[in-house]
């Protein structure tokens, strides 16, 4: 279907998912694109080398005002993040995909081919670069209890072997003040060995920021938050995130392995002008 | 938001990995190619939804760091 064949009035804009290189395209558009709510259909809007994954939206939807209204509702936000990514998941299978940020919106089709135009040198390098790759994202998480009674355990075997009984309790009251400083720096240095790891058998990774306890569910606070982008799916670190998990486990320490995701963590923010 | 309108947990927590990739990253365009939509700070508002969902939003009012860390 192309876009110049459907009705479409002077306040549809294009909501933009992504970008594939024009030899792609094809493929992608043949895909069953489920839209953003409100879009009429997926579509691809090819310009020179590259082609836009878009979907017809009404730019009264998708104003700045009304988006900023919308993400407030949770199932609005859920449905349309789930979009979004499904899009790029779907392309990411059978293309590589440069992932746009939810909801970028040009006002026209013209305005698309003008993006592509504008950045087509940045863009065709980018895709370059992430062609045959997927993104990874590892988590790990500490039980703070569990591992304040391990490095108690392991500080106080050694000083109390050849301790009396009123220099241990000393040495007792000593250790409770310096168990915060080795909480921290154990967790400096395991997500900071889990990184170096993990790096290794990437092409390239990056830090993402901590989420906090609230945020996650989770029962432990998040220790380590990276992304990584590999050739080789899941099985590019799923040994080695096994091994680390091995390795922490009775420190309290679990690791978790999400993905593959299209590479939304290893895709410049800003485009350079062509 | 009342109890029936949360999130179950495990949904939740997918929610939040795809919300922190595709409101937080990716490619931001500017200038007239574009509604200015995708540049605010919308994942601020995306997280405290699914804050707001999961009934701590107000234990996160009273922690302002907390929530800063978030972003």
């Amino acid at each position: 279907m192309t876009l110049e064949a459907t009705a479409i009035d002077a306040r549809t804009g294009r909501y933009v998912f992504g970008v594939v290189t024009g030899g792609d395209a094809e493929a992608v558009a043949a895909l069953p694109l489920e839209p953003v709510a409100g879009g009429a259909g997926v579509s691809l809007v090819r310009e020179g080398p590259l082609a836009a994954i878009v979907s017809p939206v009404s730019l009264d939807e998708y104003d700045l005002e009304t988006v900023h209204a919308r993400v407030a509702d949770v199932d609005w936000l859920e449905r349309n993040v789930r979009a979004h990514e499904n899009v790029l998941e779907q392309a990411l299978h059978m293309a590589p995909v440069v992932p746009f940020r939810f909801c970028t919106v040009s006002p026209t089709e013209g305005d698309v081919r003008r993006l592509l135009s504008e950045h087509a040198d940045e863009l065709a390098r980018v895709l370059e670069r992430i062609r045959g790759k997927v993104e990874l994202g590892v988590k790990a998480f500490f039980d703070r209890e569990r591992l304040e009674r391990k490095l108690a355990q392991a500080g106080l075997a050694d000083d109390l072997s050849d301790a009396g009984p009123g220099r241990a309790y000393l040495l007792r009251r000593q250790r409770e003040r310096e168990l915060g400083g080795e909480v921290e720096r154990f967790r400096s240095e395991c997500a900071e060995q889990s990184h170096s790891h993990l790096s290794e058998l990437a092409d390239d990774s990056c830090l993402v920021a901590l989420q906090p306890l609230e945020l996650t569910g989770r029962d432990g606070e998040m220790l380590h938050n990276d992304a990584y982008i590999v050739r080789r799916g899941l099985a590019s670190l799923e040994p080695a995130v096994a091994g680390l998990a091995d390795r922490y486990r009775e420190y309290g320490v679990s690791f978790e392995l999400t993905g593959p995701w299209p590479p939304h963590n290893f895709v410049p923010r800003q485009l350079a002008a062509s | 938001m009342n109890e029936d309108e949360r999130l179950p947990l495990e949904q939740q927590i997918t929610l939040v990995e795809l919300v922190d990739r595709v409101l937080n990253k990716g490619v931001v365009l500017s200038g007239d190619v574009v509604l200015s939509v995708a540049g605010i700070d919308l994942v601020y508002v995306g997280l405290r939804v699914l804050l707001a969902s999961v009934g701590t939003l107000e234990r996160l009012n009273s922690n302002p760091a907390m929530t800063a860390s978030a972003l």
